[in-house]
């Protein structure tokens, strides 16, 4: 990541407020899953000023008058070239937080406060620049991840390494430790289906790795925890 | 604040002022009056000052109508009279101060403490006004809430500098289920931010690898 690159790590409140990820946030629900609303009416719950609190959207989305195309956030399986929209409950969610905070114009956040909002899961955030203990933060890390107890964002600064975005987020969603090497693999929201294709491959190639199951022909990005990006 | 002889209220009176004080009975008025401003001082920087000043305020409130309620009483022989106005005086000017400073702190007097539940209640209620969208405590719908006529905001949030309709989504669109077999991710599109799409695409991600509750959460009807 950049000189001013930053971890974003929701660690587990509890199992219960786990579940308000899933289970809680976007009404109605039948039974335990968001569901199409009859009357256009959805309501999103979200942890916010320090409460949960119920904000209310209709089922409108935005799109682009020209092209039609999304304008807002659109989930596909991560090998996927296709501009569909996915499930409907993330664009939704995502609308309800944006009309809480002013609007899609919003200028960038951060990814902890933003999970922390939709599932109340504690944010941390680590410089990476200063007091970064490698070897400390990544057992602390690693042991977390692999008992299911963290998510991971990062977040880069002004100044980045080659093709990375400055000031923007990315996901982490993958955490391996292969011969020694710490690999994380990262995901660009940012990216297109198009651009995501075929990364994967040149990074493992250039990594000498096999890719993860139902990882292949994807829009994943796999950096070295020494620094070392294997980008496109 | 009941007494039936002077001998009583005074006491009652005296003793809501060396409260104030804080010292014991044998140090005369001057004293206490001194020992009292320095253990303010005293504090820690560290440490608000605003939580002592308001139970001080109070207290000087309390000696003063214990003080103003003697007077009143009658019970106040006559050579003794102006010897309790004075000590009226003094910790209604000491309140005063002690308000000033709370003020100047920042503070309110009168009012009930940080913490208290009333407090905390208007902190939330207040809370939950968001650039204009006054957003209610988290109640469970009912699924009522969800029937009859068309539900359409009065106004969509605010976009980019991007030229956009708003549609609607398709009743078939709900049948997207994201099943474990493949690695999901979430875009941000041309109007959203990475950040929130980068927490929830993890969060898609770690409820496919965790087979917990939190895996419904990805499924969609």
């Amino acid at each position: 990541m950049g000189q001013q690159g930053t971890l974003s790590l929701p660690s587990i409140l509890s199992i219960l407020l786990t579940r308000q990820l899933g289970a809680s946030s976007l009404y109605p629900q039948s039974p335990l899953q968001p569901r199409h609303s009859e009357n256009g009416k959805h309501i999103v719950k979200l942890l916010l000023n320090g409460a949960w609190r119920g904000v209310i959207i209709d089922a409108l989305l935005p799109h682009s008058a020209t092209t039609s195309k999304p304008l807002h956030a659109t989930t596909q399986p991560i090998s996927s070239r296709s501009y569909s929209i996915g499930p409907p409950w993330i664009p939704l969610a995502t609308k309800a937080y944006y009309k809480a905070l002013g609007g899609y114009t919003i200028r960038g956040s951060d990814p902890g406060p933003d999970i922390y909002a939709f599932t109340g899961w504690i944010p941390e955030r680590l410089s990476l620049k200063e007091g970064f203990q490698r070897e400390k933060e990544w057992r602390r890390i690693y042991k977390a991840w692999s008992e299911g107890k963290l998510l991971v964002t990062l977040g880069t600064g002004k100044v980045v390494q080659r093709d990375l975005v400055p000031f923007h987020a990315y996901g982490v969603i993958g955490l391996r430790e292969v011969k020694g090497e710490r690999i994380l693999e990262i995901v660009d929201p940012g990216s297109t289906p198009r651009q995501s294709s075929g990364v994967l491959e040149e990074s493992m190639d250039q990594l000498n790795l096999k890719p993860k199951d139902g990882t292949s022909n994807c829009g994943l990005l796999l950096v070295e925890t020494d620094g070392q990006a294997h980008l496109p | 604040m009941s007494f039936r002889t002077f001998q009583e209220g005074l006491r009652l009176a005296t003793v809501s002022y060396w409260i104030i004080k804080g010292q014991s009975d044998d140090q005369d008025t001057a004293s206490k009056a001194i020992a009292a401003e320095s253990s303010l001082s005293s504090l820690s920087p560290l440490v608000s000052p605003l939580p002592t000043l308001q139970r001080t305020f109070t207290l000087y409130i309390s000696s003063a109508e214990s003080y103003s309620h003697l007077l009143s009483s009658g019970l106040v022989p006559v050579h003794e009279k102006e010897a309790i106005r004075k000590r009226w005086r003094l910790v209604l000017e000491r309140a005063e101060k002690v308000k000033r400073r709370i003020e100047g702190l920042g503070g309110h007097v009168a009012k009930i403490d940080p913490g208290d539940e009333g407090t905390e209640n208007a902190v939330v209620r207040r809370g939950g006004l968001m650039n204009g969208n006054q957003l209610d405590l988290w109640r469970e719908p009912s699924p009522r809430e969800f029937e009859g006529a068309e539900y359409r905001e009065i106004k969509e949030p605010d976009m980019p500098d991007v030229d956009a309709v708003w549609k609607d989504i398709g009743e078939e669109e709900w049948e997207y289920d994201v099943g474990k077999g493949e690695v999901w991710t979430v875009r941000q599109g041309t109007g959203a931010d990475c950040s929130v799409a980068a927490g929830l695409g993890v969060s898609l991600e770690h409820n496919r690898l965790w087979d917990s509750k939190v895996r419904y959460h990805s499924r969609v009807y």
